[in-house]
């Protein structure tokens, strides 16, 4: 596994978007535009599926060709991004649990830094079908907030951007998140989700996390004391 | 609630057999019968966790300071020498948490509780909490070090939920054991209509540290977006790329009290255990992407979602879906037992979520003459929907339902009539529900092309996974031969819409991709001279180029061949 580094924050910390905060397509959608994420998750999808169809035929299961992993890749332009169809072939999107139908951006005002106020402008758009949304917005110990950190938008259209702002005081160096609860309306029902929005403020060198302790039976453990009684 | 009929097994580790047939230890006396040896002592005890439980009013979030104090049930229980760490013996809990292990005389040992549940053969299983944010490590509750001395003795082990006064404040102890519960009733439920089901390994991913960063997408480090499940293959988005473990992925970042912790939240873990059921036990052809009662969805997005929402009830049995956040300060829901009638239609979770629950629950509401419980739902899903030559969808399912429980068949057309659902296969011929994006299915054949068939973006398009986005042809092929298939943007009028810029198709023969193609050619897209089985195909059609500003995006469709 990949230990995490202050760098990687570092990297997302000036500005953001979110896609709905489904799996996968939040790092595409920084990069590509939401159809090209459409197109990854697409390819990741059929590519799986593929697979899937050349072990049902090795199996006489039944399948759409006789040589499926062949008759894949087709048009020309396609079979010639082979190598980009690889690296396409497992971002598929994950099946999440229910949530608000919003999307949020936001940059900041320049770096954070301690004693420094920094304003962080957070645009939220909804999606079709949303009649209203609004957001409570968190900070956490080593930050502190200020400005209205309850937004509320009565009548909302989807697609359209709708911006709210709020300033951030450091009071140490560390990694952080604000932490964005949005809720949106849709009729009568009304749904969340929580969006964190990394920031780091000072410099921070990566540390290598220690491996955890294996068991006799060479299983990783993360051991949790027990209460215990006779 | 059913519950699995091998309700008393003690698993035993191999180990545990190995060290007892050596005398240096014993398999534990719950119930195999292992006598233990003269030297031999017995620990007993009953393990349990903190659950907190939702506040009565829907809103208030979870009652932290009043845990339920709740049986650890068939969780792995080890017997560990303080010394050499070797695993004495192994056993596990039974229903009310209770475990007796036979260990050496005068060890000095503590007693393990892995986040675990272990059984092998039919029924089978085997299911682990881990940490993501620490090399994938599975939970354990360690008790105290101490002799086991010369007479029986009892240790009872509880996990904590670490909550102070106002925050968490120790160790989340507790929330391995209480996600693992929840996937305890899920089994539970496919247990009571398939009492042999063997269930493919499950690893669920949980950590303090998971949180849905804006951008970021790195389960390693916590970045989790939402609690989801992920099948076979899946890539993260993290500074190396990799393949990240199957499994269900679950938030827990406090984050001050702002933050979304899920451990909790017994409808959002069996949801997503529907989707892993889905996956591993039955099929489900659903893209994926973000969705929300309310919103117009793919149809095979709208089954999927709904089925987890209907999936947790039944397990739970408990309609009223709860998810806390704000720390543990609030919480929304929706009751599948009340009908929302919000976009109601075979695009809608709700309806298909409110559908499956009146199929499966004994209440018989005006409108609701449906009362088979879970065994026939079960059936359908391992059987017909696997096999339907449709996409996965309302419409599949409740062909099959009816087909195969025909003296309901009518009281079923019923329940659909009552959430706009009108199809009369599993194709959802003669559906009236869905304006532009009827018929369901069109019918291509070959050697006719098909005009005007537009996708669109009215509702919504994020993650393309909204009514509209897509649209589905059924083919069906009568004999062996090579076809090509393409797809010219092109519209028969302007007030139909505008030519695709760069169509997309993908062929499907019951749910696996027979072929697709994706490229970039302005205007056209072609499948060329791919052979094909006799049988019936579902072409799907979509535009790359389609934007919330720019649709309806049409296309011509052909098929030719041989």
């Amino acid at each position: 596994m990949n230990d995490f580094t202050m760098d990687d924050a570092v990297d997302t910390a000036t500005t953001g978007v979110a896609p709905r905060a489904m799996p996968a397509a939040a790092a595409a959608m920084t990069a590509v535009t939401s159809g090209a994420a459409r197109r990854i998750g697409r390819t990741a999808i059929a590519l799986l599926a593929l697979s899937g169809v050349a072990l049902l035929s090795a199996c006489g299961a039944g399948s759409g060709t006789e040589d499926a992993s062949t008759a894949a890749p087709v048009s020309a332009k396609r079979s010639a991004a082979a190598d980009d169809a690889s690296v396409r072939m497992a971002r598929a999107v994950g099946n999440g649990k229910p949530g608000a139908a919003v999307d949020i951006r936001y940059e900041m005002q320049g770096k954070p830094t301690v004693g420094v106020p920094t304003e962080l402008e957070i645009v939220f758009v909804p999606s079709a079908g949303v009649d209203a949304l609004n957001a409570k917005i968190g900070g956490m110990d080593g930050v502190t907030l200020a400005g209205e950190l309850m937004a509320v938008f009565a009548k909302v259209e989807p697609g359209k951007p709708y911006k709210h702002t709020v300033s951030l005081l450091p009071d140490r160096s560390g990694v952080f998140y604000v932490t964005v609860t949005a809720t949106t309306q849709i009729r009568d029902q009304s749904l969340a989700r929580t969006f964190s929005i990394p920031f780091v403020v000072g410099t921070m060198n990566a540390q290598q996390k220690a491996a955890p302790p294996l068991d006799a039976a060479g299983e990783p453990i993360e051991s949790m004391k027990a209460q215990e009684s006779a | 609630m059913a519950q699995p009929s091998t309700l008393a097994v003690w698993a035993v580790s191999l180990l545990g057999l190995l060290l007892g047939g050596c005398g240096g230890g014993s398999g534990n006396t719950g119930g195999i019968g292992f006598p233990p040896p003269s030297e031999s002592v017995v620990i007993s005890g009953r393990v349990t966790f903190d659950r907190l439980p939702f506040n009565s009013a829907v809103g208030t979030g979870l009652d932290a300071d009043a845990p339920l104090v709740s049986p650890a049930r068939r969780v792995v229980v080890e017997a560990i020498d303080e010394t050499d760490r070797s695993i004495i013996v192994s056993g596990s809990t039974d229903e009310a948490g209770d475990y007796s292990l036979s260990v050496p005389q005068n060890r000095t040992l503590f007693i393990r509780v892995k986040a675990q549940m272990l059984r092998g053969g039919a029924p089978g299983w085997e299911v682990a909490v881990r940490n993501n944010t620490n090399a994938g490590a599975l939970y354990a509750l360690d008790g105290s070090a101490a002799s086991s001395g010369t007479a029986n003795s009892t240790r009872n082990l509880h996990a904590a939920s670490g909550w102070g006064t106002t925050s968490y404040t120790g160790t989340r102890a507790a929330a391995p054991f209480a996600i693992l519960d929840s996937v305890f009733d899920a089994q539970a439920l496919i247990l009571s209509a398939a009492p042999s089901s063997e269930f493919p390994a499950l690893d669920l991913f949980w950590s303090p540290s998971n949180r849905n960063v804006v951008g970021e997408f790195c389960p390693d480090s916590g970045s989790i977006s939402t609690s989801f499940y992920a099948g076979d293959g899946m890539q993260d988005e993290c500074t190396v790329p990799g393949t990240m473990p199957s499994g269900i992925y679950i938030l827990g970042a406090f984050d001050g009290g702002a933050g979304d912790t899920d451990e909790f939240d017994r409808h959002v873990i069996a949801h997503e255990f529907g989707h892993y059921f889905e996956d591993r036990l039955s099929r489900s052809d659903s893209i994926g992407g973000s969705h929300g009662p309310g919103e117009q969805l793919d149809l095979r997005v709208a089954f999927g979602e709904g089925w987890g929402n209907a999936f947790a009830a039944m397990a739970l049995e408990d309609p009223l879906y709860r998810e806390s956040h704000g720390g543990v300060a609030r919480d929304f829901g929706f009751d599948l037992q009340a009908d929302s009638q919000v976009a109601e239609g075979w695009f809608s979770e709700f309806s298909v979520g409110e559908i499956l629950w009146d199929i499966f629950d004994d209440d018989n509401e005006p409108g609701d003459d449906v009362a088979l419980g879970f065994a026939p739902i079960h059936a359908v899903m391992t059987g017909a929907q696997v096999d339907t030559d449709a996409l996965t969808s309302i419409f599949s399912f409740a062909s099959a339902l009816r087909s195969e429980n025909p003296s309901h068949g009518p009281a079923i057309r019923a329940l659909l009539a009552g959430e706009r659902i009108f199809g009369t296969d599993a194709f959802g011929s003669g559906e009236t529900t869905g304006g532009q994006a009827l018929p369901v299915y069109l019918e291509v054949q070959l050697g006719v092309p098909v005009t005007d068939v537009c996708v669109r973006a009215d509702a919504g398009i994020e993650d393309g996974n909204k009514l509209g986005n897509s649209r589905f042809l059924r083919f069906e092929n009568d004999a062996a031969r090579r076809v090509t298939i393409r797809a010219d943007g092109a519209a028969t009028s302007a007030a139909v819409g505008q030519a695709a810029t760069d169509p997309d198709l993908y062929l499907f023969r019951r749910g696996a991709v027979a072929a697709f193609g994706e490229s970039s050619e302005l205007r056209v897209e072609q499948i060329a001279q791919i052979p094909l089985e006799a049988g019936v195909y579902v072409l799907e059609v979509l535009d790359f180029a389609l934007s919330s500003s720019n649709g309806p995006r049409c296309v011509t469709i052909s098929i030719s061949g041989s």
